[in-house]
């Protein structure tokens, strides 16, 4: 059987000085690494209140984003949008701006209900919670506000290693009653700042749907929250179904002054594109 | 002896033998006639098949061939592909090919085409009568309002009873009491009182709250064929209009095959009763015996809340009227009630039932979710890789004449060329420069999923994970500029010839000179470099061309098995007859017969047997031929593809000149191929040897 640790062998006649020093310097490094040990379920729980809460803004969000989809032999699909997001009352405005062959589409999203708009046939219809934005593989919520404690039983998984990061792997499953794409997560935190890196989504199956890496975070100190907005810089999503599909979202610019109460009405988004 | 005389003596000697050895000669001749009863049966049956396939898939969608681009990545096929379209490019120049295929002179017409799919928007009818309410006041028609309003107060009425009756059902009430406060609020007057003054938010409540209440309609899903739509209604001869108009000249529209619009686009209700009647009709199929028929029944009966919704309110009280006076005394409950016992059928109530739904019911709700002269709203996904959308008007309904119910008539709708552009959604060079441009303005790396974790994660420390920014003050006050689609312009002949074109139907003078006329057609491509390649209207087809080829197949091994049992059964009887003759051949050959007599003796006697046996054969054929003609062989009910195959509802074979040919020939080859060794046999034996025996 391979030792434990190498050199750590015990004598017969009990331990000498220098298997003794061994041991106690075994002993003082898991002591002093608290974060290679397992997270008891509190901690689990605290951290993804941590990641819904830092991306929390309690005023209101916009962002001018950029959304670039590949697949495989077809021609890119680049698309420029106006995100506005109100947290407080779960409202939510997707508004297309570029190209103009998609300019003035727009979704809208009122606590459960998701509503796109096309302003060449002028009309509303109701999508569902997997609606792929614009036909790319951007979901609703990778731009909306995180609520992965309340959707979500979270539960530790391991110590792992992603890149040169040290990471919790957390494994979350959908609560009853949750509105949400993917009833599974796998999610990778960086152990050093608790930010999401990295998020796979699974189906009900166990069928892996979609990989998607957040590899910067950028923080903005929000006056209405008196504390830091967490904001990532780029979302990148890798299609697990359809494999050589990705989408990458970056997020160019963030807003987080107050906005007009009708910008979250189907009025407002018909009125930008007449 | 002259030839003549000796042909005389082996025609006498070859009817001897043959009346001679009775039992040789049936059986030789009886599997004879019968090879030549199937040969030429199943070579008719295919004859007619592929012409009565090719008249329909000619007249109908196709022509006589295709055109497409020499550099398509896959085949052109009309059908199967799993309901991908396959990519098949499209030609660089229409006008020019066009111009250049009309200068052979068998080329008729050459027809632009290209296809699609889109869905046409879903929707329950709470959301449509919402759409319509925010479009009324919107355009602030005061009018319509009051009609609408009541409308949906009704819808919220019928939904109360609805949520009511699963409260009774329901162990957790809390959520059921939550969605009947939205109802109360959207039938309450304080709230109609409020729409007055603030229509737009109330609308987005009743959008938001109300109309997620009611299910779901399913959505649409069509095949669409972009072409030229004045010169296929001229050149395909089976296309006729059966509802609505044409597509005026130089105007977008959309014309839906009667099959599409009876299949999807009707009430799901009237659908299956009409399920039901073809099944009990064509199929001869009873609700009693059939399970499928019994599930239709259960299911149409679940469908009466969904009849009660489409109602308004005085058709409502109409309707329920009309039903209790149709059963009478033993009329029960409310209208949903009613409507279960009228749709509670059996074999012997459906007819009557079949038309009370028809005469009551059908004209008081929407029995088609599309209207013809209606506006339709086409959604798919461009070439481009973005979804596009388009408002067309639904002119009329078509059909391919005698090809009702087949695979031909549901497969495709027929939309003009510019409205299949613009759901094309061609990537030109404007666009690529705009998103080229946006792309380098942000400069997104491209990083692949293989390497992302090391590309994104693989250096630098956890601060470089975080940075601190400012937030920005984002002005998004411009208005959206989009490109706008010119629905009402009317357009040219010059305009449908230039543009995006995918395939071409080429229609021919003769059809018989087909593949002479597509042998030009490429070398009229390769000489004038019109990089296009040309099919004929079976590969076209795909799938149900490929029917044709794999009937074939079997009708060819089915002969070379008839071929060889025949070959092996009648050697072998003639083997035994000539053993049979061994001392007379043996006779002849001593008085001087020669072996070459021998032989053209035997020969002469299979030929005389075969003809007469293909004779009878051939007789045979033609008269089943000409019974299953007359009554005509059905295309086993509702089966689509048959109905292409059949080229309609019935085939009626006749024996073609082709079909006896080729029995006649194949059972010639048969018998002499068969009769070869022995005669040789009979021809080598010796006087001596035949002596010997007789001793």
């Amino acid at each position: 059987m391979m030792p434990l640790l190498a050199g750590t062998h015990l004598s017969q006649k009990g331990p000498s000085m220098r298997q003794l020093f061994a041991l106690g310097l075994v002993a003082a490094t898991l002591v002093a690494v608290p974060r290679a040990r397992a997270l008891d379920q509190a901690t689990v729980d605290k951290l993804v209140a941590q990641v819904d809460e830092r991306q929390k803004n309690f005023g209101d969000y916009k962002a001018l984003i950029y959304m670039e989809q590949k697949e495989r032999d077809k021609n890119d699909t680049i698309l420029e949008a106006y995100v506005y997001r109100r947290d407080k009352s779960d409202k939510l405005v997707i508004l297309i701006t570029k190209p103009k062959e998609q300019a003035g589409q727009g979704y809208l999203k009122v606590h459960k209900n998701l509503f796109m708009y096309d302003p060449t046939v002028g009309k509303w219809e109701r999508r569902t919670e997997r609606e792929r934005i614009a036909g790319t593989d951007a979901r609703r919520n990778d731009f909306d506000q995180s609520t992965l404690h309340t959707d979500f039983f979270a539960k530790f998984v391991a110590n792992e290693k992603l890149g040169r990061f040290d990471v919790y792997h957390l494994h979350l499953s959908q609560r009853p009653g949750a509105d949400v794409p993917y009833p599974v997560i796998e999610l990778w935190l960086d152990q050093a700042t608790g930010n999401v890196l990295k998020r796979q989504e699974f189906a009900l199956s166990g069928k892996l749907m979609r990989t998607t890496y957040y590899p910067q975070w950028e923080k903005l100190y929000s006056q209405s929250k008196g504390d830091y907005v967490y904001v990532p810089d780029q979302i990148r999503v890798y299609d697990e179904v359809q494999k050589g599909n990705s989408t990458t979202i970056v997020i160019r610019q963030v807003d987080l002054s107050k906005l007009d109460d009708s910008i979250f009405t189907k009025a407002f988004v018909e009125s930008r594109s007449r | 002896m002259t030839s003549l005389d000796t042909l005389k003596v082996l025609v006498r000697l070859s009817l001897r033998s043959i009346t001679s050895h009775k039992v040789k000669s049936l059986i030789v001749g009886g599997i004879l006639a019968f090879g030549t009863f199937l040969l030429v049966l199943t070579t008719t049956f295919l004859n007619n098949l592929t012409s009565e396939m090719e008249h329909a898939v000619t007249g109908a969608l196709i022509g006589n061939a295709q055109v497409y681009s020499s550099d398509a990545k896959d085949k052109l096929a009309f059908f199967g592909g799993f309901g991908q379209t396959p990519d098949i490019g499209r030609i660089h120049d229409f006008p020019k090919v066009r111009k250049a295929l009309l200068t052979i002179p068998n080329v008729r017409a050459v027809v632009p085409m290209g296809r699609g799919q889109a869905a046409a928007e879903g929707g329950n009818v709470l959301d449509d009568k919402l759409g319509e309410l925010r479009d009324t006041v919107e355009k602030n028609d005061q009018a319509k309002i009051p009609g609408l309003e009541a409308r949906v107060r009704q819808l919220a009425g019928l939904l109360k009873q609805d949520y009511l009756g699963r409260k009774e059902l329901s162990s957790n009430t809390q959520e059921l009491d939550k969605d009947l406060a939205v109802i109360d609020r959207a039938m309450s007057d304080a709230f109609w009182a409020d729409f007055q003054t603030n229509p737009l938010n109330d609308l987005d409540w009743l959008d938001e709250n109300l109309a997620p209440l009611q299910a779901d309609s399913a959505q649409l899903y069509l095949s669409y064929l972009g072409t030229d739509l004045d010169a296929f209604a001229r050149d395909f001869s089976k296309f006729a209009i059966v509802q609505g108009t044409m597509v005026p000249k130089g105007h977008r529209g959309i014309l839906l095959s009667k099959e599409f619009y009876d299949r999807q686009a009707k009430n799901l209700v009237a659908r299956e009763l009409d399920t039901i009647r073809d099944a009990r009709n064509k199929d001869h199929k009873t609700i009693a015996t059939d399970t499928v028929l019994q599930e239709t029944v259960r299911n149409m009966q679940k469908q009466s809340a969904k009849l009660v919704y489409e109602m308004d309110p005085e058709q409502s009280v109409a309707c329920a009227k009309e039903l209790r006076a149709y059963f009478g005394p033993q009329a029960k409950g409310d209208l949903k009630e009613l409507l279960r016992q009228l749709l509670k059928i059996d074999d012997q109530n459906f007819d009557a039932r079949d038309r009370e739904f028809y005469r009551v019911v059908a004209p008081k709700i929407q029995l088609y979710s599309i209207k013809v002269g209606g506006i339709l709203t086409l959604q798919a996904m461009s070439k481009s890789g973005y979804s596009h959308a388009t408002n067309i008007k639904v002119y009329g309904i078509f059909h391919f004449k005698g090809l009702d119910d087949s695979i031909l008539a549901s497969a495709y709708n027929l939309v003009d060329m510019m409205t299949f552009r613009d759901l094309y959604g061609l990537m030109t060079p404007a666009k690529l420069k705009e998103l080229q441009a946006l792309k380098k303005e942000v400069g997104v790396k491209d990083v692949s999923e293989k390497d992302a974790e090391a590309d994104l994660f693989g250096s630098g420390d956890s601060t470089a994970l975080v940075t601190t920014g400012t937030a920005a003050d984002i002005k998004d006050t411009q208005p959206v500029v989009h490109a706008k689609v010119a629905n009402d312009k009317p357009f040219t002949q010059a305009d449908i010839d230039d543009g995006v074109v995918l395939n071409a139907a080429i229609l021919l003078k003769n059809g018989t000179q087909l593949y002479r006329t597509m042998q030009q057609i490429t070398q009229l491509s390769a000489k004038d470099h019109l990089g296009i390649q040309v099919v004929d209207w079976k590969s076209a087809a795909g799938m149900i061309g490929k029917i044709i080829g794999a009937l074939t197949i079997v009708l060819v091994v089915s002969f070379v098995v008839i071929f060889i049992v025949s070959l092996a059964i009648i050697n072998n009887s003639m083997l035994m007859s000539m053993m049979d003759r061994v001392i007379e051949i043996g006779t002849m050959r001593a008085i001087g017969a020669q072996r070459r007599f021998v032989l053209a003796m035997f020969l002469l006697e299979s030929a005389v047997l075969s003809a007469g046996a293909a004779l009878f054969g051939i007789l045979g054929a033609d008269l089943v031929a000409h019974a299953m003609s007359a009554k005509g062989w059905p295309a086993a009910g509702t089966n689509m593809i048959l109905l292409v195959l059949f080229g309609g509802p019935h085939l009626h074979p006749h024996v073609t000149a082709m079909a006896v040919a080729v029995g006649a020939v194949c059972i010639a080859l048969v018998s002499f191929i068969a009769t070869l060794y022995p005669a040789y046999t009979a021809a080598h034996v010796q006087p001596v040897v035949a002596m010997q025996r007789r001793e």
